[in-house]
């Protein structure tokens, strides 16, 4: 459920244009269903006139059951194909819906993707799954049921009265004078109902809401001994809503009823306007009985378009996060395509700043040689800049790659995917995917073969357990990598990153306290790699520093001092600070 | 069968208002019905008339059609306005009353430790049950009232063609509805669960993005989504395929019967035994008979989720019935101790024990810090010390100078009278921040709430909102840095007079100088109390008497600060953290 704020008539346009731009990908479906649907329409048109003439036949002209059995055999086939129509055309547009949430889910991951990771994340990872999921979901009965009712509400009655004109040109005057009627009391008293209708929906939700919050916290209220007061909110709340709503509710149903009441009234009067004629001779009552059976098909399409306003109103609302990603400036995206010269040896940054938009946080004037083996360490307290840092370093700020060079080149210049080759990345939770170990093991180097899963994994000390688990390596893990403790995640992430042998690999430790012999052996494993490789970590950990061949401490973006632990210490400045926290009275 | 009852025992307090709405509706069906058949009997009644030049009273039927027509329309408005009202009081309710039984349920029967997940089923279940009367009861009782009058209607001209509608209603009402909701249901399992792998795939998406690119695998995971969400369409395109199939054969059945009737009357119109208008009238209302099933199928289909949804609410209303009866009133005003002898923990489905015989006691008034790595056992005892949790053995208990109580023999409101806990996992409810203040102390004056803010140092903070203790928090409101939540809960717990302050992490993303500022009040407002805290923060530990260091379940050390830090090299380790 969601409180904000549906779109504007304005924003309503572009979200459709942009819902209509989405339907190209099932164009040709979506056409094959709605003339499947006016097909149907024809055919009933024609089993109307079936009928009305086998009636007429019987009641006026003494016609026997033989007699007519010639209209009424081809009516029986009609109303077989005509069954046969009303289920494809609701598969086809279906089929339809289904084939652009797909397109639209693919465009969406694939400029998510484009973005890069700080985009979703600042939007809040949440928000976006739901965008993709439930969002892309919203959108079928937009699909599959709006658009369609949109086309048979212009397409059914300008059917009906086409054929009807020739025949009694008057019964048609009759559809027609009060067609329109329908449409311009919609728009009279729609606007301001769509207005009431909105704000129904929005109660609704806020009433959901609150509940949820509510049941979401509620050992929260249990521990503030306030369940008996909430229950008393909760019916108090549910109360006043329905005031509030059904106040909204007898405007809005207004709309509906004067539809309901000219299509209803429109067909009485039909029949009684009908009847007169049929009285005074100067109709057949077959024309008559045809007309009397077209009138509520003729408002029942615009009468059903207004039972989709919900799916209607859903969708575009869906839409509008959808745009919001889809149209974000390509000026974030990475452009650069020239291949990375190889082997790496030269790391540098140059007056690295990145700010976030909006905010201060970020790094300023980073400048900064690395070498080619070897630990190197950052330090600092949280907001200090570390990650931001290392996001640079990984590539994932497009607007800093120019401070960044590698053996001589820019990183602007050079293709990411080629900067990423040379790279592990081990963040503070590793993802772990909903597939087999070894599978989560291969995503590092897909053409892995078992001898080196097991090199890598014993390397992480990670063989171990693997081999302990059900199924070991063909272990399937579960979400997020459910039924493993934080320690053993980090070393199937260790014994990924030991997988790919990449020169580089950055380290973003874990925070949370795992036990002591985890940690021994991950710093040991780590300490070994480092000896042939370049390790980049930002330490959280007083052993990880001990062992640092250069420690970086930062402080508000800014690199403020370097060296090896001992001399930090001894230089008593804000890493000896850092570290006197802990050791103070060691 | 049984729940179906259960739930219309729920509705009772409101049958009159149920009752008229389903009036309402049969009534527009009704007005509808004759609305049709009455038109087409008067057509081919003044066409007959004309043909035979006779003078017929055609006030009479011209003014029952437009009486018809405003019945309908004033019917169905007047339906619409009473069924959702009755809606509204029944959601009302079924809130309360789900409310009321999870609250009194203890978490484990809850399973709180997944709590999205249980949200996400609850929200189901209420959404199913929001929609009882009008997508399921309303319907039935429509099809209960109307059916019978417009079959006695239609036998009084021809039993047989009504016989025939008659099979035909429960075809279209009941037979194929309940065909197509035994496929759904059978469907439905794998629905969901295709569902919820595609989101979890969205999800690693998302969050690992970092990984992918730096391993490159970003289009194979592109791929495999992709194959999940076809592999979920192939899924919904069964469903959609069977509701579509499903009304094709409505289509198919409605339009045959009306086409059997007519081959069924035209030979007894041709013998006389008919008045030939009838058949003109006879097929509307054939035609139109089919208004009185028109909603059934919906219920039939949505019954089975409903029902599903009414037994786990019921199940969990049992469930309390059989619970524990807590009595035990106490009345302390002081400072409590703690002891805990022999506790035990062991979650289901684990093979390790959570707590492994912890022996401890805290004296009344103390300060006591619980240390301990990721899974050593530290959130499992305090949940086990807000009695939320069923103790599985050995025994917990509150002391003071004279007496001691079992947690487990407390009611909870003497309980949470005692105990003021802040957790890890707290809940910023949606409301003003006031609101969220008076759950703590639901007595409060503003100043009290704002000293409180002022003391768990938020006065710069507060100073700042515009609207002050009107400021809107939670989900749709303003959004909150962890450590400004933390510090809510601080406020909240401030607020509160328990006697035993149990503290997760209180410190954690605090800067140094809020963090200095935020101990040295809580010293002097708590000076009094018992005071437990889970922490890791050196300048907490060096401020507490003694310092419980838990490792895998176990106790490793009890000593203070000073002799850990000077005795054990993992204990210096397991502190420091930058």
């Amino acid at each position: 459920m969601t409180t904000k704020p549906r779109p504007n008539r304005a924003q309503q346009q572009t979200l459709r244009a942009f819902l209509k731009q989405y339907s190209q990908s099932a164009s040709g479906l979506l056409k094959l269903s709605i003339s499947l649907g006016t097909f149907n329409a024809l055919l009933m048109i024609a089993s109307c006139y079936l009928l009305a003439n086998a009636v007429h036949q019987v009641m006026f002209e003494q016609a026997n059951l033989q007699a007519v059995s010639p209209l009424l055999w081809p009516l029986a086939g009609l109303i077989l194909v005509r069954a046969l129509l009303v289920a494809l055309s609701e598969r086809v547009s279906n089929l339809a819906a289904l084939k652009i949430k797909n397109v639209m889910r693919n465009t969406l991951l694939e400029k998510l993707s484009k973005l890069g990771p700080a985009y979703s994340e600042q939007k809040g990872h949440g928000a976006t799954l739901n965008t993709l999921h439930n969002g892309v979901e919203a959108l079928h009965q937009y699909y599959a049921n709006y658009i369609p009712s949109v086309a048979y509400s212009a397409l059914i009655p300008f059917v009906i009265l086409v054929v009807i004109f020739p025949t009694d040109y008057k019964a048609g005057l009759i559809f027609l004078l009060t067609a329109p009627l329908i449409p311009f009391f919609m728009i009279l008293v729609g606007h301001k109902a769509e207005q009431l209708n909105q704000e129904r929906w929005q109660q609704l939700a806020v009433l959901g809401n609150y509940f949820f919050d509510r049941l979401q916290g509620l050992t929260q209220l249990k521990l503030f001994n306030a369940t008996k007061r909430e229950l008393n909110s909760i019916s108090q709340i549910s109360d006043d809503y329905r005031g509030a709503t059904m106040g909204v509710l007898k405007v809005a149903f207004l709309s509906s009823f004067a539809l309901e009441f000219l299509a209803t009234i429109s067909v009485a009067l039909v029949a009684v306007i009908i009847g007169f004629r049929l009285f005074f001779g100067t109709l057949d009552f077959a024309t008559g009985f045809v007309v009397l059976l077209l009138a509520p098909e003729f408002y029942l399409p615009l009468r059903q378009m207004g039972t989709h306003y919900h799916a209607k109103l859903e969708g575009i609302s869906a839409a509008a996060d959808m745009v919001e990603i889809i149209n974000h400036s390509e000026a974030d995206e990475h452009t650069g395509t020239s291949p990375l010269p190889l082997p790496l040896k030269d790391i540098k940054l140059t007056a690295l700043s990145y700010h976030y938009p909006e905010t201060n946080e970020g790094v300023t004037d980073i400048n900064l040689t690395l070498p080619n083996t070897g630990l190197i360490a950052f330090v600092g307290e949280s907001g200090s800049g570390k990650s931001t840092l290392f996001d640079c370093l990984l590539g994932f700020h497009h607007h800093a790659n120019h401070a960044i060079s590698i053996n001589g080149q820019p990183l602007s210049d050079t293709a990411l995917s080629d900067w990423h080759a040379q790279l592990a990345w081990i963040p503070q939770h590793a993802t772990l995917f909903y597939r087999s170990v070894a599978d989560n093991l291969r995503l590092a180097k897909p053409d892995a073969c078992q001898d080196e899963l097991i090199e890598a994994a014993s390397k992480a000390g990670a063989l171990e357990f693997i081999n302990a688990l059900p199924h070991g390596f063909d272990t399937l893990l579960g979400e997020q990598g459910e039924g493993l403790s934080g320690g053993q995640k980090q070393r199937i992430a260790l014994a990924r990153a030991f997988l790919k042998d990449a020169p580089v690999l950055l380290l973003d430790e874990p925070t949370a306290h795992l036990d002591s012999q985890t940690e021994q052996l991950i710093n040991q494993a780590i300490c070994e790699y480092a000896k042939n490789h370049l390790v980049l970590v930002i330490a959280h950990r007083l052993n990880t520093v001990k062992h640092a061949d250069t420690l970086y401490v930062m402080q508000q973006g800014s690199i403020v001092e370097s060296g090896r632990y001992k001399q930090l210490v001894n230089d008593a400045g804000l890493f000896a600070k850092l570290v006197s926290r802990g050791e103070a009275h060691a | 069968m049984h729940n179906f009852v259960r739930l219309l025992k729920l509705c009772k307090p409101h049958a009159g208002m149920l009752l008229l709405g389903a009036f309402l509706a049969s009534l527009t069906v009704l007005a509808n019905v004759g609305l049709l058949a009455i038109s087409g009997w008067f057509l081919a009644a003044m066409a007959a008339a004309g043909i035979a030049g006779v003078q017929m009273n055609y006030f009479t039927p011209a003014g029952v059609i437009r009486f018809l027509a405003i019945v309908r329309t004033a019917s169905r408005y007047g339906e619409r306005m009473i069924t959702h009202n009755a809606t509204f009081l029944l959601l009302s309710e079924i809130r309360v009353k789900m409310f009321a039984t999870l609250s009194r349920l203890n978490n484990v029967d809850l399973a709180m430790s997944r709590s999205a997940d249980l949200v996400n089923r609850l929200q189901n279940d209420v959404d199913a049950l929001d929609k009882f009367y009008l997508n399921v009861l309303l319907p039935i009782i429509v099809a209960l009232f109307t059916i019978p009058i417009v079959m006695a209607f239609m036998a009084a001209y021809n039993a047989d063609v009504a016989l025939l509608c008659f099979i035909s209603l429960m075809v279209i009402g009941v037979l194929l509805p309940a065909l197509l909701s035994r496929k759904l249901h059978k469907e439905a399992h794998v629905e969901t669960q295709l569902s919820a792998e595609l989101r979890a795939e969205l999800a690693d998406t998302l969050k690992g993005a970092r990984e992918l690119a730096v391993y490159q695998a970003q289009n194979a995971q592109l791929t495999h989504c992709d194959s999940l969400s076809q592999q979920y369409n192939a899924q919904l395109y069964s469903r959609h395929k069977a509701v579509a199939n499903s009304n094709g054969l409505s289509t198919l059945v409605i339009q045959l019967t009306m086409l059997a009737s007519v081959f069924m009357i035209i030979p007894l119109v041709s013998l006389g035994t008919m008045k030939n208008v009838e058949l003109a009238m006879l097929a509307l209302f054939v035609l139109a008979s089919f208004e009185t099933v028109l909603t059934l199928p919906t219920a039939f289909i949505e019954l089975p989720l409903t029902l599903s949804a009414a037994e786990r609410l019921f199940v969990l209303e049992d469930n309390h019935s059989k619970a524990n009866t807590q009595q035990n009133e106490i009345d302390n005003q002081s400072a409590l101790g703690l002891t805990l002898s022999n506790v035990s923990y062991q979650y289901a489905g684990s093979t390790r024990k959570a707590l492994n015989d912890i022996n401890v006691s805290v004296c009344a008034a103390s300060k006591v810090a619980l240390v301990g790595a990721s899974g050593s056992g530290k959130t499992t005892l305090v949940n086990l010390l807000t009695g939320l949790w069923p103790l599985q053995s050995g025994s917990l208990k509150l002391t003071t100078d004279e007496h001691s109580f079992e947690l487990e023999s407390m009611t909870p409101s003497a309980r949470f009278k005692q105990l003021t806990i802040v957790a890890q996992q707290h809940h910023i409810f949606d409301g003003t921040l006031r609101e969220n203040l008076l759950y703590a102390a639901p007595d409060a004056t503003d100043e009290m709430l704002i000293q409180a803010c002022e003391q768990a140092e938020l006065s710069s903070w507060l100073n700042n909102l515009k609207a002050g203790l009107n400021t809107r928090l939670g989900i749709a409101g303003r959004k909150l840095s962890h450590g400004q939540s933390r510090r809510i809960a601080i406020a909240q717990a401030i607020l509160r007079r328990g006697n035993l302050v149990i503290l997760d992490e209180p410190t954690e993303s605090l800067d140094n100088h809020t963090k200095y500022h935020l101990l040295n009040t809580l010293e002097t407002v708590w000076a009094d109390k018992t005071m437990l805290t889970i922490t890791h923060d050196p300048a907490m530990l060096s401020r507490v008497d003694k310092v419980i260091w838990l490792e895998q379940g176990k106790i490793r050390a009890v000593a203070t600060h000073a002799e850990l830090l000077a005795n054990e090299a993992d204990y210096v380790e397991l502190i420091t953290r930058f």
